[in-house]
């Protein structure tokens, strides 16, 4: 896509500041960085509009669809417009805001563990996934999918999520986990194999694999 | 899909299955609206603002924790019980049998005897003013650090560090009484605008309305209360001539070496006049002059008037003019010089000086006693009309002042009805 170069005004306001300006659709993401740092307002509404879909899109993927997931996706901007001052290299705007997002899904879902073992009654339940999943079978595998994430740490979840349900380069996650390559690439495989066992024990997936052409073991 | 992990194990396909569901299932996190922008920058606007907040709040704890420790540290004003008599919410003290005593938490006590009437004022955490509204009372005070104790008594003020002594205060007759049995105080008022000071075992005893001072030594207070006539002071010709007033004056102090780091501030108020005056000879008063501190001139200065040594006196305060001219302490020196000059009979410098200190410190200290002695002179030098101006004035700025008798009988003499009431 074609996008040109445009500088913040000189006279840039707050960023918080509601006007009802245009957006920057064409403004490449060097030129909504530099807006940002000017306080420029249309670029805060870019930013808004440009990464919105990717921070809701990997809070999903991760999480499901939790009750909070605005709130999240909102957390993710403040912070994201807080430190874009820090960013140095513009170019890589896209990275930053992933990890932001991923640095939100490991506290939340440890936040999520701690209140488990706070308040008796749990976590807040997911929403109802008939509005996502019209399947049946595929709704209960869903739930029994991410109650099985459930079992793994917050920081190896994130990985799996990136790494194989958002499909990140290797070295896009160790950077967004700030991890060394190695130490990513062994979490990730151990995660897998976690994983792969809790699927392959769980028969109330049965229906759902069934359908797919993944019966139990050896009837594939 | 890419590769999983680098050993693929059994039930992979399940799994890749079930990550595949997730995929289809959210495809994408759908259209960001404009909805959710504004929910967002109303939280980005409160968190900026809860930010400041905060930061706001830290900057003022920050800014109040001196103050807070200086009000932590202040010491609290002191407290005082009234014994066989009750306290009004003015501070005034109602006896309600013989013997009653004011006493303060620090130890000082002040004991009203007979019909006294006394009010407590401007409690305070190093002192507080005692007025006494007629009677005589017994006081001790107790010698601390920073103390400040007044007694008021009519027109008169009593500055008191650390003392034992009686004060009458007659209302009827305008007659002060005070009897030093240890310390010193320094009286104020009428008569002595300037202040005197009276040792141990000295009675000072002054009665304006006749013009008479006593200050005499070793005179035990009476039983009773002293009436005009049959006071222990011995009588004193009336309107004595200013000059006679030291007549009797004999300041008893003690011959004991003292330290000599003690500063003339705290042996002037020791009351040790003497050694202050001792000390301003041994280092040469033509030294003290040319190099002393402001508060050393201002000792040995108040030293010298407290002791009638006029001429020493004459030359601190010139010297403190002339070293000091911007001080507090070198305006205040021209009306003592009005002083020194009035106690000579030198009326026309003592009213330049008066008016020197009128114009440079107006609202001073010494306002109401220079602008009185001001009066009474200009009325004996040139009659009631040339000190007419001067009297309304008086009586406008301080209508109950001592000189107020005096400033309306001026008035009424020039035939003036339209000064003011008290």
């Amino acid at each position: 896509m074609k996008r040109t170069k445009v500088a913040p005004p000189e006279n840039a306001l707050s960023p918080i500041a509601y006007l009802p300006t245009a957006a920057l659709p064409d403004a490449d993401d060097e030129a909504l960085v530099r807006g940002l740092r000017g306080g420029d307002p249309r670029s805060t509404r870019e930013a808004w509009y440009r990464f919105g879909p990717t921070v809701r899109r990997l809070l999903l993927r991760a999480l499901g669809p939790v009750a909070e997931l605005e709130d999240l996706s909102q957390e993710v901007f403040i912070t994201f417009f807080d430190r874009v001052r820090t960013l140095r290299d513009p170019r890589t705007v896209t990275a930053f805001i992933m990890s932001i997002t991923a640095f939100k899904i490991r506290h939340h879902l440890r936040w999520r563990w701690v209140r488990r073992w706070i308040v008796p009654s749990g976590p807040t339940p997911p929403r109802d996934l008939r509005t996502v999943q019209s399947d049946s079978d595929s709704r209960e595998a869903l739930k029994r999918f991410f109650a099985a994430l459930d079992r793994l740490g917050a920081l190896d979840r994130t990985a799996f999520t990136l790494r194989f349900v958002e499909e990140l380069e290797l070295q896009q996650v160790a950077d967004a986990l700030g991890w060394s390559t190695a130490t990513t690439k062994r979490r990730l495989n151990r995660s897998w194999k976690r994983l792969s066992a809790l699927v392959r024990d769980d028969a109330a997936l049965e229906p759902f694999l069934s359908d797919r052409g993944h019966g139990p073991e050896g009837t594939a | 899909m890419k590769g999983q992990a680098e050993e693929p194990v059994p039930g992979d396909e399940r799994l890749a299955a079930m990550v595949q569901l997730v995929q289809q299932t959210f495809p994408d996190g759908g259209r960001s609206d404009e909805g959710g922008l504004r929910r967002l920058q109303q939280r980005m606007w409160r968190a900026r603002r809860r930010r400041r907040l905060a930061a706001g709040t830290l900057g003022l704890l920050v800014a109040a924790a001196p103050l807070a420790l200086v009000l932590f540290l202040r010491p609290a004003p002191l407290t005082f019980e009234v014994i066989h008599g009750a306290v009004g919410a003015a501070g005034e003290v109602r006896p309600s049998e013989p013997g009653t005593r004011i006493r303060f938490s620090d130890g000082t006590e002040i004991v009203l005897e007979g019909a006294a009437r006394a009010q407590v004022r401007d409690v305070a955490a190093h002192g507080a003013g005692i007025v006494l509204v007629d009677g005589r009372a017994h006081t001790s005070f107790v010698p601390k650090p920073k103390a400040r104790w007044q007694v008021l008594a009519g027109p008169y003020v009593v500055r008191v560090t650390g003392t034992v002594f009686d004060v009458a205060w007659s209302r009827d007759h305008q007659q002060l009484d005070v009897w030093l049995k240890k310390g010193s105080v320094v009286v104020t008022g009428p008569l002595v605008e300037g202040g005197v000071g009276v040792g141990r075992d000295q009675h000072l005893s002054l009665r304006p309305t006749d013009h008479r001072i006593v200050l005499e030594n070793g005179a035990a207070p009476p039983a009773q209360s002293p009436g005009p006539e049959g006071q222990a002071a011995p009588a004193v010709p009336p309107a004595a001539p200013a000059s006679e007033r030291t007549a009797d004056h004999a300041l008893e102090h003690a011959a004991a070496p003292r330290a000599p780091e003690a500063s003339w501030q705290r042996r002037l108020a020791a009351g040790d006049f003497d050694a202050v005056i001792a000390g301003a000879e041994r280092r040469g008063v033509r030294d003290v002059l040319a190099r002393g501190s402001r508060n050393d001139l201002a000792a040995l200065a108040d030293a010298a008037r407290y002791t009638r040594r006029a001429e020493l006196a004459r030359r601190v305060l010139l010297a403190e003019r002339t070293r000091f001219p911007d001080s507090t302490e070198a305006r205040e020196a021209g009306y003592f010089l009005g002083v020194l000059a009035e106690d000579e009979g030198a009326w026309r410098e003592a009213l330049t000086w008066y008016a020197r200190y009128r114009r440079e410190d107006p609202a001073g200290t010494y306002a109401a006693p220079a602008l009185g002695r001001t009066l009474v002179l200009e009325a004996r030098r040139q009659g009631n009309d040339a000190a007419c101006a001067d009297a309304q004035e008086y009586l406008r700025r301080f209508s109950t002042g001592p000189y107020a008798p005096a400033a309306r009988q001026i008035c009424h003499a020039t035939g003036d009805v339209s000064q003011p009431q008290p």
